[in-house]
């Protein structure tokens, strides 16, 4: 590479050529001040008077001496280099000591990748970037980090990445989606559709029945961004693709539109195989019956993407599996008929239990419906505390109760929990743990410490079963970080009895102060200048 | 005074003992925490029943820890270094054992000291002559072998040698080393590797390597034959390539070099089985360049140097040699720096020139470190789809040699000009360093993750 700015400047690669040939073939030298220089300095050491003679001696003397004249005068002109662009300013840099922070969880492997994305949250919060010296470390671990690396630091990672001479990552451009690989493309159109849902989909209309199945398949899930009901159309037909991928996507998609043609027919589904029949009685309440009549499996069923499972036959059967999916899919109206509550009672005393309980969470999930997640909820609860005839208190049911809490939104769970939190209820507030929201607030870590360190005071038995569920550990990624709670799983960690039977228990609530002690570390760097 | 937590990740021997010792950095983790001065100390359970003792000094730095680790610091050693950078721990008394251990390392030190200027004891002169007459005698015999080998290389061209297996080359290596010409071995046992190396940015070509390292040894064999023409200082320089050691007596009468040496980087490389440590140095009033070689074995440990971004201020003692480079520490502390930037540094033209005076006066040596002021780095036009980089200035550029770290440096400079120093081989630079914001960043003796940071 060098080689080829001065090649004729001096007589380096001649007597390389000659070097490589060997002594016996190569043309003797030529005159010149340095061929001078070689016999005169050669006039045979004292050992070995032949010396001068020897052609071997000659040339090796010639190759040294232009070799150490090649290296000594190698020079590029300032010209031969293109400067790196300068790289934008792009904002203050976080303290020493979140980037040492970083740094470590960098090099930390798998468990810190919780770390880093809070890391990375703080770090856009505070609207501070990494020093450069990480950028390159931070680049290794591109594909591992998470979406706010992008925002806090993504700018300079692609300045350094155009700097090392990579090839830019194909830009979404909203004007080339029709062109380039598929994810590009899938970019591409995921952000036309987010500007204008409609008419991507016009333009994917368009181009529709000419492009291969696995972009089609790409660009139908592509449809999720803006979704609304003037796409139903267009996800009916898909419906009738020849490729499979194509029909699965518009069968995920189109549920969430109750209005469409599809959820009417998963409500006649639905409602044919669910029917309450009430007789009601003069002067006595009505008394309800849930009439189950399970589908069968046929083609406008698969059509809609309900179909048999294999492994269904071990669990309930074939066709109980085709009303759970049916259930799942079809739009909560079309249980109108009757209040949420009466659905699941009767339900839950049918044989049938299991796949419409789970078709209806399902459907309730899909929906973020809080009316009926709030009734059943209350059903459930009451059910538990065997307020509800014909349903017993068990392990079934209280799993179903705390799937049912699941569905509540954050602050509402909190709320139920903080109740059976005031209730002593130890035994559920361990199972409902185990589910619940990612992140507590502080308010509701606060109470959790709190019975924790009651718990924790209690009888030999309580510390037991608190340590069996393995939740605890597991709660340090969701309690609210703040001083406060770090301190109090300190002490709890602390104060835990020194006897044989709480080291699993100490192993977690240890677990627990641990995680929390770092999430505060990490704050704690973020603040100090 | 403290090290920064860059500092003290750098002296770690591995990446398990830097995760690890990260991992012992929590406060809570100790007890009996202290400080007297530069000293350190603290107790930390372990899985032995008694928990383990550390202390460390960090002017050394230097560490001791009770645990049966035989890495070097061991991870509570580290641990116990970042809990201090993280937050000063406090001034106390220091236990017995801390006393005892510091009060040790003077004792030790002292007693090199009387051991160096102890009068030695009588030399059997007559003896001494002999072996080294019959030293003389082995490499004269080693040389003579050698430059048959060289002619009759030459004479078939090296061609024909790029095709020569591995014993062809190790055989006469091993010559050498019988021979008692170390030095000269290693030179040897370097060329296979030039002959299948693959191109790479900033390097000659392997057979132009090869060329050239052919006859830095053919100048090296033939310089050592003319001992006696030689300027002392110049022949100095020519028996210590060829691998004579420097006799103790011989470094006790090189006069001491007083200076506040800027330490710029370390640099540690395998070589077999031993690890070699460089540790560069430039004295800030002197501008003079020092480099500092230790060696290790996986049974004792590399002693203590002070760490890249600090100051040794003190004396070096610089063995013979023309141009003076190989040093070793004397007396002195190591500190803080006193100022981030890199003494003694110029243009590109002015490295040049430098480097073509070191081969004028020492033409068989192989990298010579450089400083650069005020360069950008760049890409020069690809050759073979590889990019290669180089930093420059207005009076020409360098290439850059190619180096997994080297990212981290554009990163460093986004753009921008810095300072620079690295090792210069006339086709290339191995950068080391860079100085630029009023920061010194280091390559990490490891090639493995970042550039540190080094100076706050």
């Amino acid at each position: 590479m060098t080689d080829t700015t001065d090649l004729a400047a001096d007589g380096w690669e001649p007597i390389l050529a000659a070097a490589l040939l060997g002594a016996e073939r190569a043309p003797p030298a030529l005159p010149g001040p340095l061929a001078d220089l070689v016999t005169q300095a050669d006039p045979g050491s004292a050992l070995d008077p032949g010396s001068a003679l020897d052609p071997g001696s000659a040339l090796l003397a010639r190759l040294t001496l232009h070799g150490t004249h090649h290296l000594a005068g190698l020079d590029l002109a300032p010209d031969a280099m293109e400067p790196i662009a300068p790289r934008e300013p792009a904002g203050p840099e976080c303290p020493p000591a979140a980037a040492t922070r970083l740094y470590a969880l960098l090099t930390g492997g798998y468990p810190a990748r919780e770390r880093l994305r809070e890391w990375f949250d703080l770090a856009a919060e505070a609207g501070m970037r990494p020093p450069a010296w990480l950028h390159q470390a931070l680049m290794r671990h591109a594909e591992h980090l998470p979406e706010t690396a992008h925002a806090v630091a993504g700018a300079e990672l692609d300045w350094l990445a155009s700097a090392c001479g990579e090839a830019k990552a194909a830009e979404p451009d909203a004007d080339d989606w029709t062109e380039g690989p598929l994810a590009a493309r899938r970019a591409a159109f995921a952000a036309f559709r987010a500007r204008d849902p409609e008419g991507a989909r016009v333009a994917l209309e368009a181009i529709f029945r000419k492009e291969k199945a696995d972009l089609r398949e790409s660009l139908v899930g592509a449809l999720w961004t803006g979704l609304s009901s003037a796409d139903e159309p267009f996800l009916e037909a898909c419906l009738d693709d020849r490729a499979g991928g194509v029909r699965q996507a518009a069968q995920r998609l189109l549920p969430r539109l109750p209005g469409s043609l599809y959820a009417s027919r998963m409500a006649v589904r639905a409602t044919t195989a669910l029917v309450i029949a009430s007789k009601s009685r003069l002067l006595r309440s009505a008394t309800h019956e849930l009439i189950v009549t399970l589908p069968e499996e046929s083609p406008t069923l698969a059509r809609d993407g309900v179909e048999p499972h294999a492994w269904e036959r071990r669990g309930g059967g074939v066709r109980a599996g085709l009303l759970r999916d049916i259930l799942a899919r079809a739009p909560l109206h079309a249980f109108a008929a009757h209040p949420p509550r009466l659905w699941l009672e009767l339900a839950l005393r049918s044989e049938w239990a299991e796949p419409i309980v789970q078709g209806l969470f399902s459907g309730i999930a899909r929906e973020g419906d809080t009316a009926w997640a709030r009734d059943i909820v209350d059903l459930l609860a009451e059910a538990y505390e065997g307020k509800v005839s014909g349903l017993r208190r068990s392990n079934e049911l209280l799993g179903r109760w705390v799937q049912a809490l699941d569905l509540l939104p954050g602050p509402e769970w909190e709320a139920r929990v903080t109740e059976l939190i005031r209730a002593r209820k130890i035994e559920v507030v361990l199972a409902v743990l185990a589910k619940g929201p990612d992140a507590f607030s502080e308010r509701f870590s606060a109470a959790l410490m709190d019975w924790l360190a009651f718990v924790t005071r209690g009888s030999e038995s309580l510390r037991h079963d608190l340590a069996k569920p393995w939740v605890i550990a597991r709660l340090g990624e969701r309690l609210w970080p703040g001083e406060d709670i770090a301190a109090a799983a300190a002490a709890l960690a602390a104060r835990l009895p020194e006897d044989e039977g709480n080291d699993r228990l100490r192993q977690q609530v240890a677990g627990l102060a641990e995680t929390l002690e770092l999430r505060l570390a990490i704050r704690r760097e973020f603040e100090t200048r | 005074m403290s090290l920064t937590t860059a500092q003290i990740l750098d002296l770690a021997p591995d990446a398990a003992s830097r995760k690890a010792g990260q991992d012992q950095a929590k406060p809570a983790k100790w007890s009996g925490l202290g400080r007297a001065g530069s000293v350190i100390w603290g107790e930390i359970k372990g899985s032995g029943a008694t928990p383990y003792r550390t202390v460390a000094d960090l002017a050394g730095p230097a560490s001791k820890c009770t645990c049966p680790s035989r890495k070097f610091p061991c991870k509570h050693g580290l641990g116990l270094m970042l809990v201090d950078a993280s937050s000063a721990l406090p001034e106390a008394e220091p236990p017995d054992w801390v006393a005892a251990w510091a009060k040790g390392r003077e004792s030790r030190a002292a007693a090199a000291e009387t051991k160096a200027t102890a009068p030695a004891k009588p030399v059997d002169e007559k003896a001494q002559a002999r072996r080294r007459q019959a030293r003389e005698d082995k490499v004269a015999a080693a040389l003579d072998e050698l430059d048959l080998w060289l002619r009759d290389l030459m004479r078939r061209g090296l061609a024909a040698a790029r095709t020569e297996p591995y014993a062809f080359w190790d055989r006469m290596a091993g010559r050498l080393v019988d021979g008692q010409a170390p030095g000269l071995a290693r030179r040897v046992r370097a060329l296979p590797g030039l002959v299948a190396a693959a191109p790479q940015a900033g390097g000659a070509r392997p057979e132009a390597a090869l060329g050239l390292a052919l006859g830095r040894i053919a100048l090296l064999a033939r310089a050592a034959r003319r001992l006696d023409a030689l300027a002392p200082e110049v022949a100095a320089g020519v028996r210590a390539a060829l691998g004579y050691p420097v006799t103790a007596e011989e470094m006790a009468l090189r006069p001491d070099q007083l200076d506040d040496w800027a330490v710029l980087a370390h640099a540690v490389e395998e070589e077999n089985r031993l690890t070699a440590r460089s540790v560069w140095l430039v004295g800030r009033r002197s501008g003079a360049l020092a480099q500092v070689i230790d060696y290790g074995t996986a049974g004792s440990p590399l002693p203590p140097a002070p760490a890249a971004g600090q100051d040794f201020c003190g004396a070096l003692a610089f063995q013979p040699g023309d141009p003076p480079l190989r040093a070793v520490f004397r007396d002195g502390r190591a500190g803080p720096a006193m100022e981030p930037g890199l003494p003694g540094a110029g243009s590109v033209a002015a490295a040049r020139d430098a480097f073509a005076l070191v081969l004028a006066r020492a033409p068989w040596t192989e990298r010579w470190p450089v400083r650069l002021a005020g360069v950008r780095l760049g890409r020069l036009p690809a050759a073979g789809g590889a990019v290669a980089f180089a930093a420059g200035d207005a009076t020409g550029c360098l290439p850059l040699r190619g180096d997994p770290r080297l990212p981290s440096l554009l990163a460093v400079a986004g753009g921008r000009p810095i300072d620079l120093f690295g090792l210069h081989d006339g086709y290339g630079l191995s950068p080391l360093a860079l100085a630029t914001g009023g920061r010194l960043y280091a390559m990490p003796a490891e090639a493995s993750q970042a550039v540190l940071l080094q100076v706050a």
